[in-house]
């Protein structure tokens, strides 16, 4: 059950509306009225098998999975501002992915991606227990970790590139493609200052130590802020919107990641699939992290740090935590977003049941309720509804 | 569930018109007959019993002490062993307070008593019917649950009983003396349960006291016949069944897994034959602080039967004939269903009913056919079995007496082999997991058969007349892809010019014969069905009788012959058993029988799905799965009751368990007891990984699940406010 049935609609009214890039690309918020609900096509009346039947059965709903670059999209994703919008949201993190999720440059990765940084900078029981600033001036930087963003992408076959090289404070990167017949030129606008917003316990991020698991119940993200060099929170309108949508079987998801310096493009659906006799859940849920934490009688590595038992009551339980979906990773820490350009959740992990591969992520809705439940986290569970800093927490 | 390795569908006794016992295993075994299809697999090794496996060689294996099983009988109870393993000195008044705490629960169930006032723990899907038998019109317990909140609101259940192991005396000597007199071995076995039957009325009269039961009970396949005496209590009354949701949560998916989260508890009461309370001296006490992992647990039930100890030959036959054809025969029915799935009909419960059963009986089946396919566990019976050869040969008289034995039972399995094709022509005819159009028309025949020829009583044709009447609707379209099947596998069975079949379809399309027996006949509704069966329906002009007329004796031959070759097998078996006792005496513990038994385990998690099952679960999990299946199935979906965890009850309480205890289809309802023998759960079910136990007991991964006592406790509490239970169980009154 979801706490308060979709996230909240909120247009970010700015006086200032800086160009962040030369585009001028409508902001990835979700428009008002226009929900997108995805192919729910498994009713719960006819039963887990229909639902099975349906999505091992039906071309219809089959939704291609695969990788991409920007240049090449498939046919079906070929709208130009969708596609502007998927790249431009997604960051490179250090041979990781993150993703803007508010217009003040508040980030999401894995919580792995930034856990070495953590330890180096604010030690070692840092990166363990786990840091939340719980105000602006609070978050910690983490430099020299850096992020880059996609911000141009340009066909300059036959072109002279130079021509193209209007930005100097961006980083340019040319592709061969096509038997170097034609050539691609992205601007890679590099991030210098990133700060620390969120870094879970590794007890929660890890639970449980497992590896190529599913149904799994990791509380793995972690949020970061980009900080323009005037020191202050990076304003963008390239951001994913945020949701606390349970993510639902068959439902397709995409995902953009920045490896080598191109973005790429992959797609997955939500899986529901066999396993032990039975049949995996859409999603797991915060239940499932305190049963596993008691099954184990709290003991070794399923055992929650006791902020997770103090806080308990103020979690929304129900909310989910982990799913699956069809295909191989991105890079991990990309946000997994739906058709409407929403993050649904963060990929983590990959797993390979008999040579099926699926993609691990950490749910949106988690992230969300873990934020305001665990950490009382209330000025970041405002910024990621509303997807901007509230004046009062400025 | 525990599987009771048949299908939970209309069964007919149809052994009856073909001459034969109309036993319980057999009629299993008839409505799982193999279905026709192409042979999947060489007969490798039927000629070589001892041959090595191709990957695993059976003198790289050990042969385990426990491969048979460790379903200890009370007749010789393990003292030393658990003495050995445990430390625990098993004196015979604990032997005694273990039995006598312990109750069989109708005719396929287990169950215990849990107060000094007669009251009874079993599990929620063992009392459905009784539950059904209960309810008033207005009123839907199985759905809405039940509870009596004073003895005074306790229903009685008609025709339930329970029964509790009094005594056990050893008859073997009366009864193989019995059978010398005879030659013969089927005349031997006949005169043996005959004289087995005769002891056991000659001590009821003995007993003079009508509450008393004595049942000849026959081990290791009649290498030893022990004569039960039970106490019968007739008068069982319904206290408290929870609701189906959380009885079956997870529902047909999650049957035979573990990680689980279900409420399989139901309640009665045992009053005695004037309905007043009675007041027992022994009965199980109860564990408020459960059991912890790696404690022993003791399981105490009536556990069915295993095929631990068939040959090599008997077990290849199985894993390269019997069980593919069956799941072919099941897959092809899947298949054809699945399109099905979610049409819009008034008989969608029945579709999807006969869908998840048929998934159901699939997932049991590829489980043990699995455990067949591995060749770890063919390597350790071949092991075994040349162990036993070998003691036999090194032995003058032994080898005498059984040295053919083996032989024969290959022989068994090669005519069997050329039987299969016919019989797999009718495989799961007349059961619920086909065209109930045919069903109809079978038990349509039978009926009408018996009746005409007088061959069975009034009460006994009522009891037919019911179970015809009872088979639900199914859309015609669906019935057409069924009678299809069906047609095509007497053509692939019989082939394509067999003059039956010709007979049937006059050499029209499958699919034609198929739509216009359906489109005319009035057996594809009950309503018009019933007037026909109260009729003439034989000489009537319905398309089916045809139909039936023709296939029925065709039927009724497959069955005989598939009976001789199962009287022959279960002789040999026999005499196998003897061998086997003859050799290592009774040290291992001789194959479920449905008898008391009594197993030994440990509380311990396994690895799974990458990762480690922990011994337990929690409500939380129950919660997380409520929520996390929410969107796509109705299996996970709680009562109204539960959707807000009750005030009080402590999510992190342990609500199912796992230990290492050997159970199988009959111990459903048995307490998990303690060293102390409280109860500390209650078993409901075994593992995925549990399926292949049937074969060869292992514990390294297979584990039987049971609901934990503090789970129980806790739900009674807070949930149905079940204070007078609560005090019964815990006060030890």
């Amino acid at each position: 059950m979801r706490a308060g049935g979709g996230i909240r609609t909120h247009t970010p009214q700015r006086t200032q509306a800086p160009k962040a890039c030369a585009s001028t690309i409508p902001p990835l918020r979700r428009r008002n009225g226009q929900e997108f609900r995805g192919e729910r096509y498994c009713s719960i009346r006819r039963g887990l098998a229909l639902c099975l039947v349906l999505l091992a059965g039906s071309g219809v709903y089959a939704q291609p999975s695969g990788y991409w670059t920007f240049e090449a999209p498939p046919d079906h994703l070929s709208d130009e501002t969708w596609l502007e919008n998927a790249r431009l949201g997604a960051l490179q993190l250090s041979g990781c992915a993150a993703a803007l999720v508010s217009a003040d440059g508040l980030a999401v990765t894995s919580a792995s991606c930034v856990r070495a940084s953590v330890a180096r900078i604010m030690g070692d029981s840092v990166a363990a227990t786990g840091y939340y600033a719980e105000s602006l001036d609070r978050e910690v930087s983490l430099a020299p970790l850096m992020a880059r963003q996609a911000v141009s992408m340009v066909d300059i076959t036959g072109e002279n590139e130079s021509d193209f090289m209007e930005d100097y404070t961006l980083e340019y990167h040319i592709m061969a493609r096509d038997d170097s017949t034609r050539f691609w030129m992205y601007g890679l606008r590099p991030h210098r200052d990133i700060r620390l917003v969120l870094l879970p316990s590794a007890a929660a991020a890890e639970f449980g130590q497992e590896k190529g698991v599913f149904p799994r119940h990791s509380v793995n993200f972690a949020l970061i802020r980009l900080y323009a060099p005037d020191g202050m929170p990076f304003v963008t309108e390239n951001y994913y919107a945020w949701s606390d949508r349970s993510p639902m079987a068959g439902e397709a998801l995409f995902a953009t990641d920045i490896p080598r310096y191109t973005p790429g493009l992959s797609a997955g659906t939500v899986e529901v699939y066999t396993y032990n006799g039975t049949v995996t859940p859409p999603f797991t849920t915060l239940f499932g992290l305190y049963d596993l934490h008691f099954a184990h009688g709290a003991q070794g590595a399923w055992t929650l740090p006791s902020r997770w038992l103090s806080q308990q009551d103020m979690l929304e339980l129900a909310a989910p935590l982990n799913f699956a979906m069809a295909g191989s990773c991105p890079q991990l820490g990309a946000a997994v977003y739906s058709q409407d350009l929403e993050v649904r959740g963060v990929a983590f992990e990959e797993v390979n049941t008999g040579g099926e591969i699926r993609c691990i992520a950490m749910a949106a809705a988690g992230v969300l309720a873990v934020v305001k439940g665990i950490y009382d986290g209330d000025r970041i569970a405002q910024e990621l509804e509303f997807q901007q800093i509230d004046d009062s927490n400025r | 569930m525990i599987p009771t390795g048949k299908l939970r569908l209309v069964v007919l006794a149809f052994l009856l018109l073909a001459g034969c016992a109309p036993q319980q295993a057999e009629m299993a075994r008839v409505i799982e007959r193999p279905a026709a299809m192409e042979e999947v697999r060489q007969p490798s090794r039927l000629e070589s019993a001892d041959e090595e496996s191709p990957n695993v060689d059976m003198f790289d294996v050990d042969v385990g002490r426990f491969d048979g099983g460790k379903m200890w009988t009370f007749d010789e109870p393990p003292v030393e062993w658990l003495l050995e393993e445990y430390g625990l000195e098993a004196d015979s008044t604990w032997f005694a307070r273990a039995r006598l705490g312990a109750v069989r629960f109708g005719t396929s169930c287990s169950a215990s008593f849990v107060s000094a006032s007669g009251l009874i723990m079993t599990n929620h899907h063992c009392a459905r019917d009784a539950i059904a038998d209960v309810t008033e019109e207005g009123e839907d317990l199985l759905e809405e649950g039940f509870y009596a909140s004073d003895s005074g609101q306790e229903r009685k259940v008609e025709d339930l009983y329970v029964d509790q192991l009094q005594g056990i005396e050893d008859v073997t000597a009366r009864v193989h003396a019995a059978g010398r007199a005879v030659r013969g071995d089927n005349e031997r076995v006949q005169v043996r349960r005959s004289k087995a039957d005769d002891i056991g009325r000659e001590m009821m009269r003995a007993a003079a006291d009508s509450t008393l039961r004595v049942e000849v009970v026959e081990l290791f396949s009649g290498g030893r016949y022990a004569a039960y005496t039970f106490r019968r209590y007739n008068d069982i009354r319904l206290v408290l069944a929870p609701e189906k949701l959380i009885g079956y949560f997870g529902g047909d998916p999650d049957n035979f897994t573990y990680p689980r989260y279900a409420f399989d508890v139901s309640f009665f009461r045992a009053y005695d034959e004037d309905g007043n309370q009675i007041t027992l001296d022994t009965h199980y006490r109860w564990s408020e602080s459960g059991a912890q992992v790696g404690e022993a647990v003791f399981v105490v039930g009536s556990p069915g039967t295993t095929n631990r100890l068939g040959t090599v030959a008997q077990l290849e036959f199985e894993r390269d004939y019997e069980l593919p054809r069956r799941v072919e025969a099941l897959r092809r029915r899947e298949d054809v269903l699945r399109p099905f799935m979610g049409m819009e009909a008034a008989e969608t419960d029945a579709l999807e009913n006969m869908y998840f059963s048929i998934s159901n009986s699939l997932k049991a089946l590829t489980g043990q056919l699995a455990g067949l396919r591995d060749d770890t566990l063919m390597a350790q019976r071949s092991a075994a079995e040349y162990n036993l050869r070998e003691a036999l040969f090194m032995s003058d008289s032994l080898s005498g007496l059984y040295g053919k034995l083996f032989q024969d039972l290959e022989e068994i399995q090669l005519s069997k082999r050329s039987e299969i094709q016919r019989s797999a022509a009718f495989a799961f005819f007349g059961t619920g997991a086909g065209s109930h159009l045919l069903t109809r028309a079978l038990y349509a025949y039978y009926f009408s058969t018996m009746k005409q020829r007088g061959f069975a009583s009034s009460e006994e044709l009522d009891e037919i007349r019911k179970e015809a009447m009872s088979i639900e609707n199914l859309p015609a379209e669906v019935e057409v892809a069924l009678v299809r099947v069906r047609l095509e596998e007497l053509q692939e069975s019989l082939g394509e010019q067999d003059p039956t079949l010709r007979g049937i379809t006059g050499g029209l399309p499958l699919d034609s014969v198929a739509a216009r027996l359906v489109a005319q006949s009035a057996l594809l509704d009950s309503s018009r069905f019933a007037p026909l069966l109260d009729g003439s329906y034989l000489s009537s002009d319905d398309l089916s009788v045809t139909i039936v007329n023709a296939l029925a004796p065709l039927y009724f031959t497959a069955q005989q012959q598939n009976q001789s070759f199962a009287n022959r097998e279960e002789l040999l078996e026999g005499q196998l058993a003897q061998a086997r006792l003859a050799i290592y005496g009774s040290s291992t513990p001789p194959d479920a029988s449905f008898s008391l038994r009594l197993a030994d385990g440990v509380v311990r998690g396994y690895p799974y799905n990458g990762t480690w099952a922990p011994a337990f679960t929690t409500f939380y999990g129950l919660y997380d799965h409520f929520h996390a299946y929410k969107d796509v199935s109705k299996e996970w979906d709680l009562p109204p009751r539960w959707h807000t965890p009750p005030t009080g009850l402590a999510l992190s309480t342990p609500l199912n368990l796992v230990s290492t205890n050997d159970i199988t289809g009959g111990n459903s309802g048995s307490p998990l007891l303690n060293r102390d023998l409280e109860i500390v759960g209650l078993i409901f079910d075994g593992n995925i990984e549990s399926l292949s136990n049937v074969y060869l007991f292992s514990d390294r991964v297979a584990r039987a699940v049971s609901v934990d006592s503090r789970g129980i406790l806790a739900v009674l509490r807070h949930v149905y406010q079940a204070d007078r239970l609560v005090e019964e169980i815990t006060g030890g009154t």
